[in-house]
Formats: C-alpha cells, sequence, structure tokens
C-alpha cells in the first residue's frame, strides 16, 4: 500500500505539471460523448422511438455510462511494454526487487486514477448535465458494478500484458496494439453496445474476454440481468481473469529469457 | 564460495535482419532473415566480496551484456552465475534487493519532477526504513555536492548532476553488490572525480563490493584493484591492475635535463633505446620489466651530468588500445 501511495502521490505531482494536457484530455473525452450521443440521436431520429427494443433514453444512459466505464478500464500497458522492450530501457525495471506485472499494474492503475478524476469524471458529469441522466440506479446495483468493473481492469490489463509480452517474440507489436484497439472498441461494447450486434458476432463476443470489461459491468449496473445472470457474469469474469493470468505468467516467463538489450 | 561466480557463461541474440525495399515488407514481418549473434562467449571468473573490479573492452565486447548478465535482468544462453549463493535471473526480485545498478544511458530517475521525489519512490520499493534512509541521502547530498540542485526537476539537471543523483538512487538500499555500467559517460572532469571519490569512499565504508565499466580509463585505473579485458565476448585478462601494467606496459618514458655530456657513447642497449637527445635534453623510452627507474638513472648519469628528470608513468589507455588493436590483427 506504502508503494501505491507514494506512486499515487508522485503521479499527482507530475500531473499538476502538465494541467493542460488534462484540460485537453477532459474536453475530448466529453466531446468524444457528445459524438456519441449525436450520432445515436440521429439513428433514433430516423427510426422512431425504439430500435431493438430499446428507447433513446436507454442508449444515452449507454453511451455516457460505457464510456466513464471504458475509461476506468483502460490500460496503456501493451503500449508500454512494447516501448521498454524495443528501447531496452525494461533493464531499469528489471532491477527492481518487484514482479513486472504487479509493478506495471499499479502503474496503470494509478495513471488511470488521475484520467479518470481529471478527464472521465468531469467529462460524464457535464454530459450527465448536458444531456440528462435519467435511469434508475439502486445501491445495490452499484456494488455490483464496482466489483464487476474491478475484473474489468484486471482482465484488461491482462490482456493487454499478455499480448504486449509478444514484442519480445516479434520484434514490433504495433500491429498488436492496431488491432486489440479495434477489438476492444468492437467487442467490448464501448461504442456500439452488444444489443445491436448481428447474431454471429454476438456469438463470437461470448468467446472473447472483452465483453466482461465494458458491456457486463454496465448491465450488472443497469439491473438488466437476473440474479443467476449476475453470477454468471461474475463467473466467466473470473475465469477470464484466471485464464489470462495463466497465459499471461507463462508467456512472459517463457519470453524473458529471450529479452535482447543491445547497446548499453 | 566467492561473492559473485560465472561458471563458462555464453550469450547468444538471436537478431532480426531487415531486408531493405518495399518488396521485402511482408517477408520482413513474417519470415525474417535472422542472425546469432554471440555476445558472450564462455567466460567464467569469481568476485570475492568487496572487491573493485573493472571491465574493458571495445564497443560490443560483452561487458554491458556480462553485467546484465550478473544483475539477473538477461539470461545466459549456457552456464552458470551465482550472486551471493543465488542465480540472479531465477530469483530476480530476490537478487534485486541485494544489488544497486547505474547503466549509464538508462535513467531511474522521474525527468519530470525533482530527484527527491525519485529517491522516496525508492524508499518504497525496497522498504528502506525512515531512519537509514534520511541517514543516507543527507550524507549522499553533501558527498557529491547536490545541495544546490536536490529540488530542481530532473530535466533541468546537467548530466553531470543527473549522473549523480542515479549513482546516489542506486546506493540508498545499502546495496552488497553495486554494478556500473559506464556511469562517467560524458561528464566534465570534476562530476567524474567527484563520482569516483564517493564509489571509493562507499567501497572503503562499507565495503560495497562494485563492478564497473567503462571507456575512461582514469576511472578504472582510480577506482579498480582488478580489471578483466573482454574482446569479441572473451576474456582476454583479467587479475589486478599491477599486473595488468606490468604485463601490458611495453615502454615508460623518462625525460632528462642535463648540463653537458660526459662521453659521446650511446647508451642505446636492449633495455634503453634515445628518443631524442638535443640542447640540453635527453629522452629516453626504456623497459620497466628489464630495468629499474634507479638502474636507469645510474646508466644516464654515468654518460650525462643530469640536473633534473621526470618519468612519464604508463598510459594505461596506450596499453588497451594497443590490445584492441592487437585483437584487430593491426600493425
Amino acid at each position: 500500500m506504502g508503494l501505491c501511495r507514494k506512486i499515487l502521490s508522485i503521479s499527482f505531482k507530475e500531473k499538476s505539471i502538465f494541467r493542460f494536457d488534462y484540460l485537453v484530455s477532459t474536453l475530448f473525452s466529453f466531446f468524444h460523448i457528445v459524438l456519441k450521443v449525436y450520432l445515436w440521436k440521429g439513428l433514433y431520429g430516423i427510426s422512431g422511438g425504439t430500435v431493438n427494443g430499446i428507447a433513446l433514453n436507454d442508449m444515452l444512459v449507454y453511451s455516457i455510462l460505457s464510456s466513464f466505464t471504458a475509461g476506468i478500464t483502460k490500460t496503456t500497458v501493451m503500449n508500454d511494454l512494447n516501448d521498454s522492450v524495443l528501447s531496452g530501457s525494461i533493464s531499469t525495471n528489471l532491477l527492481l526487487p518487484i514482479g513486472l506485472k504487479k509493478y506495471l499494474f499499479v502503474g496503470s492503475v494509478t495513471k488511470n486514477f488521475f484520467l479518470t478524476l481529471y478527464g472521465t469524471i468531469p467529462s460524464v458529469l457535464a454530459a450527465m448535465l448536458f444531456f440528462g441522466f435519467h435511469a434508475r440506479i439502486r445501491p445495490v446495483n452499484i456494488i455490483l458494478y464496482l466489483f464487476s468493473v474491478t475484473m474489468g481492469i484486471l482482465i484488461n490489463f491482462l490482456y493487454n500484458f499478455l499480448f504486449g509480452s509478444s514484442v519480445i517474440w516479434f520484434r514490433n507489436a504495433f500491429f498488436l496494439n492496431n488491432i486489440n484497439s479495434v477489438l476492444l472498441n468492437l467487442f467490448s461494447g464501448s461504442f456500439v453496445p452488444l444489443w445491436f450486434f448481428p447474431e454471429p458476432l454476438k456469438i463470437l463476443s461470448v468467446f472473447l474476454p472483452f465483453r466482461y470489461i465494458v458491456f457486463e459491468p454496465i448491465a450488472v449496473l443497469l439491473d438488466t440481468k437476473s440474479v443467476e445472470e449476475t453470477a454468471g457474469v461474475f463467473t466467466m469474469q473470473f475465469f477470464w481473469l484466471l485464464l489470462l493470468f495463466c497465459a499471461a505468467t507463462f508467456v512472459w516467463n517463457r519470453g524473458r529469457n529471450k529479452i535482447m538489450i543491445q547497446g548499453g | 564460495m566467492s561473492l559473485i561466480e560465472v561458471d563458462h557463461v555464453s550469450k547468444n541474440y538471436d537478431v532480426i535482419l531487415q531486408r531493405s525495399g518495399m518488396e521485402n515488407v511482408w517477408k520482413n514481418i513474417f519470415c525474417p532473415d535472422r542472425k546469432v549473434v554471440c555476445a558472450v562467449q564462455d567466460i567464467s571468473f569469481a568476485i570475492e566480496a568487496g572487491e573493485l573490479v573493472g571491465f574493458i573492452g571495445e564497443n560490443g565486447a560483452g561487458k554491458s551484456t556480462t553485467i546484465k548478465m550478473i544483475s539477473g535482468i538477461l539470461f545466459p544462453t549456457s552456464g552458470r552465475i551465482s550472486v551471493a549463493g543465488i542465480c540472479p535471473y531465477l530469483k530476480r526480485e530476490k537478487n534485486a534487493r541485494n544489488i544497486g545498478a547505474v547503466f549509464g544511458q538508462r535513467s531511474r530517475l522521474n525527468w519530470d519532477l525533482p530527484m527527491l521525489d525519485s529517491f522516496e519512490l525508492h524508499k518504497e520499493i525496497y522498504r528502506i526504513d525512515s531512519g537509514s534512509y534520511r541517514k543516507n541521502v543527507d550524507r549522499f547530498i553533501e558527498m557529491l555536492h547536490m545541495q544546490d540542485f536536490c529540488n530542481t526537476p530532473v530535466r533541468q539537471l546537467s548530466l553531470g548532476q543527473r549522473m549523480k543523483a542515479e549513482v546516489a538512487l542506486s546506493m540508498l538500499h545499502e546495496p552488497a553488490i553495486l554494478y556500473l555500467d559506464e556511469p562517467t559517460i560524458g561528464l566534465d572532469v570534476l562530476a567524474k572525480q567527484q563520482i569516483r571519490e564517493f564509489i571509493k569512499e562507499r567501497n572503503r565504508l562499507e565495503g560495497i563490493t562494485t563492478i564497473l565499466t567503462s571507456h575512461d580509463m582514469k576511472d578504472l585505473d582510480s577506482i579498480c584493484k582488478r580489471i578483466i579485458i573482454l574482446s569479441k565476448g572473451s576474456i582476454l585478462f583479467d587479475g589486478s591492475m599491477e599486473r595488468f601494467k606490468q604485463e601490458y606496459t611495453k615502454e615508460s618514458v623518462a625525460e632528462f635535463t642535463y648540463a653537458e655530456k660526459r662521453s659521446d657513447q650511446d647508451i642505446s642497449s636492449g633495455s634503453v633505446r634515445v628518443i631524442l637527445d638535443r640542447e640540453h635534453r635527453l629522452v629516453v623510452g626504456y623497459s620497466p620489466a628489464k630495468m629499474t627507474t634507479a638502474q636507469l638513472v645510474e646508466t644516464v648519469s654515468a654518460r650525462y651530468e643530469i640536473n633534473d628528470f621526470t618519468i612519464k608513468a604508463p598510459d594505461i589507455e596506450d596499453m588497451v588500445r594497443g590490445i584492441y588493436e592487437r585483437e584487430e590483427g593491426m600493425p
């Protein structure tokens, strides 16, 4: 905990230097939500009050919540790992008496904490005020959501760490980064909710971890699931968590002895 | 058992060769050409606790790779390494508590904040108790003359100031072993001197085993008691600095000023050669292995009435250059 506190306080000092960056990122987050909301309003405007049984208000609520959830589960660890292995700066991380996965996770969570605090929360609050937010959310669902979203953070981190480790073999994982960002945006439901997916894509999404990062936690929050279904979501999240943890540990341990650091 | 044991260690790198031209783009991604480069080849040595050891070698000789293997960052391709009884790359986290390291070309400081913030983070990572932390920070700031810049963001520090902070950071948790990979690269004379003194002082007071690589021979000469010369991944020499100087010194130079010649007889022999003799100035080259300075003075004073003389100490840089040239097959 001492380490987390220290990294948080250092990150806070760092972020206070780059206040302008945060202002820009808040504005961009807000415009991103505005874009989504107007897109849905436009689409609903053509087809009437409901699409696939989903009302426009539900869609707006989902847009705001998906922006928030995507924001807090975000991680740049694939990119960070890619850069540090290629540049050799991974050597400074490997000198620390702390597991790399743990160290990068703490770094990723603290970095995101400030992005959430300064970027995601203000933009989501602004969007709520601007467009209105009419949803009945029970306190118990907030607790279940927090649990589910924590699992989502871990799943996204481990997935990124797993594929970020592949840079050791490929020597450049920029294409993986791009593929990952497309897959995450599509299958996590951060832009289009899975309700609207055609059947084959819906089936495919069941076999991928992405829906458990954004879509399912929101579904839990909005109380769209029965107790059994909620338990099913948690079970699947736990399954993905375990699978990705084992895979990430295995791949990293296999790759570590292949790391190449040349030139000092 | 020695503190560090390196036993028949080799390290090969699998290098991907990038072919140029648009027609090779897909080939480069899916079936690139690979080449195995041998960075370190069957090296063995042992280092005792408290030793000050210098690694010398041309660029690409395998110095940094060797240090990275001993410090647990890289795995050797073959061979065995033991540091304080454990395998450093298999027990990386345990080994990391016991070592400090500075890689001159890679920073561990947060560039946007003052060095003291990086020190605080280091304290948490290594779980240093507040008493020793405060004591060490105060002492290191004083010894390395860092008072004026300890609250300046690292980004605004000069290279010498930053390197002092890096060296201090690496010693905050009082490691038993210190690895310094080119710690004085690009520094001015004063900063180099302060860092050298600091390293020697820590070794003297705390007995920190120090392993250093540098291209600056003065670093090695002033800090290290023992040197290991690497070339193309193999050890060329492993022994004391004194032995190195004796074995690799071909010639020392002595310069005499004299009032007059007692005889015209040439003093050149198997051990002495005259480099210059004019205007009451005599410069001779002699082999310290074959003749002591006292014998040289006696030989010269038999033929010249000497007013004064100076002996130029053997230059370690010249010696190492000689070794590299021999390895390269240069005349």
